[in-house]
């Protein structure tokens, strides 16, 4: 009797799909999925973080308390000032803002987690006016207010969960690396949405407090002229920030539309306050 | 900066292990074929029993080969493993190690002077275990008893 091995066809137990082909197939499927995942974990993240109590965000900015500056002379200027804007933004319960000083040249303000505003030299410096200086403070005041820090920080955090937990293994100290990089250290960046709430907010306070908006503007325009100045540096303020021509404009027609004036007596900033000439010396 | 640097050492990672995993791949499967008509002469059986009551010797004879996954199958199998169905990343990878463990196995077969393997198995084995972090790699073991003549 005669054996034999039958010769078997190639390509019974390999698929003929290129691998490249193959590969951005998966590559689309996952995407698509990585998208729709992370989009909720952030819608989520947006709606829920707002109700997270106060408190519970000021326990949770104490964590990066050392990072902040100790108090000067300065810092009790400011304080009082946002006191009396918070006052004029009708502060919910509970809810209060603590101001810093940075004795750094950099034209920048900042809020972030548990109602700290950091308030730089290189800003206060080139303020003309309290009037000015109070549009920016009402400006930080707001974003507190409207809770954009810790809602800001949710969605890092839901985006970074939901990275970590599509990319297990490959990226698992993502979260934890948000956290890190989110919280008090440095600039949280706000969405444009949440810059134009906030502007209209402080807008308001200013108008509340002064009975005219004159030099609200200051500051945007400060920033643009900066910009113009060191096309390569902009100002910090003004990288997180959108456009200082469509805000300017704005501000002219929210005047406009609720009948503040642009123009009125504007209080000067104390004689003391500055702790050296402007960096520069425009 | 950290998470540009991962990107680039991926895409690299990545290409490289395209590149050299087609390169190895081609080169294998024609090695492969050239090799299974030499061996065309040395037949394998699963039966347990020689079909033939041959009044010759028998022998242990084995082929085993180590394989292991490049980069790019790796990332695209992980890939796949999110879906589900076919791992075709890894098939062209089995095919060619269990077709090189029975031409092993043919070789040695050969070389003893038999013109018959029965009682063919195969055993594989992953190499780095169970630990998901570690690289991918696997034995794929044939053996059998080949009939010698005497």
């Amino acid at each position: 009797m005669q054996y034999s091995n039958p010769q078997i066809p190639e390509g019974i137990n390999v698929s003929a799909t290129h691998p490249l082909l193959d590969f951005l197939r998966l590559l689309g499927g996952i995407a698509v999925a990585a998208a729709l995942v992370i989009g909720v974990a952030a819608l989520l993240a947006d709606k829920l973080a707002r109700h997270l109590p106060f408190s519970a965000e000021e326990r949770l900015a104490a964590r990066f308390a050392g990072a902040l500056p100790p108090p000067s002379p300065q810092s009790a200027y400011l304080q009082a000032l946002a006191d009396r804007i918070a006052a004029a933004q009708d502060l919910p319960e509970g809810m209060r803002v603590r101001l810093h000083f940075v004795d750094e040249p950099a034209i920048n303000a900042f809020a972030t987690l548990g109602g700290n505003i950091v308030v730089f030299r290189g800003l206060l410096d080139r303020m003309p006016s309290e009037n000015a200086l109070a549009m920016v403070i009402a400006h930080e005041v707001a974003h507190v207010k409207l809770r954009h820090p810790v809602t800001t920080l949710g969605r890092g955090l839901a985006i970074g969960v939901a990275v970590a937990t599509l990319s297990a293994g490959a990226g698992g100290d993502i979260a934890g690396r948000t956290l890190g990089n989110g919280g008090l250290l440095t600039v949280l960046t706000f969405s444009r949405a949440q810059e134009r709430e906030a502007d209209a907010r402080a807008l308001g306070a200013v108008a509340a407090l002064y009975g005219h908006v004159a030099g609200a503007d200051r500051i945007f325009r400060l920033l643009g002229e900066e910009a113009a100045r060191l096309p390569l540096d902009p100002p910090a303020l003004l990288r997180t920030h959108p456009l200082d021509r469509e805000r300017i404009d704005a501000i002219a027609a929210m005047a406009a539309a609720n009948g503040w004036s642009l123009a009125g007596a504007v209080r000067p900033l104390p004689a003391d306050l500055r702790g050296r000439p402007p960096a520069g010396g425009s | 900066m950290g998470e540009f640097l991962d990107l680039i050492v991926f895409l690299v990672l990545m290409v490289v292990g395209y590149v050299a995993g087609r390169i190895a791949e081609r080169r294998h499967y024609r090695s492969i074929l050239e090799r299974e008509k030499q061996m065309a002469g040395v037949l394998v059986f699963s039966n347990r029993f020689p079909p033939l009551s041959g009044a010759g010797g028998q022998a242990l004879v084995a082929g085993s080969v180590v394989v292991s996954e490049d980069y790019f199958k790796r990332v695209v199998s992980s890939l796949q493993s999110v879906f589900g169905g076919r791992l075709r990343a890894y098939e062209s990878l089995l095919d060619r190690a269990r077709r090189e463990a029975v031409l092993r196995m043919k070789q040695e077969a050969s070389e003893q002077g038999a013109r018959m393997i029965v009682n063919v198995k195969f055993q594989t084995f992953s190499i780095p275990g169970r630990n998901p972090r570690s690289y991918g790699a696997v034995e794929v073991m044939a053996y059998g008893t080949a009939l010698t003549a005497r």
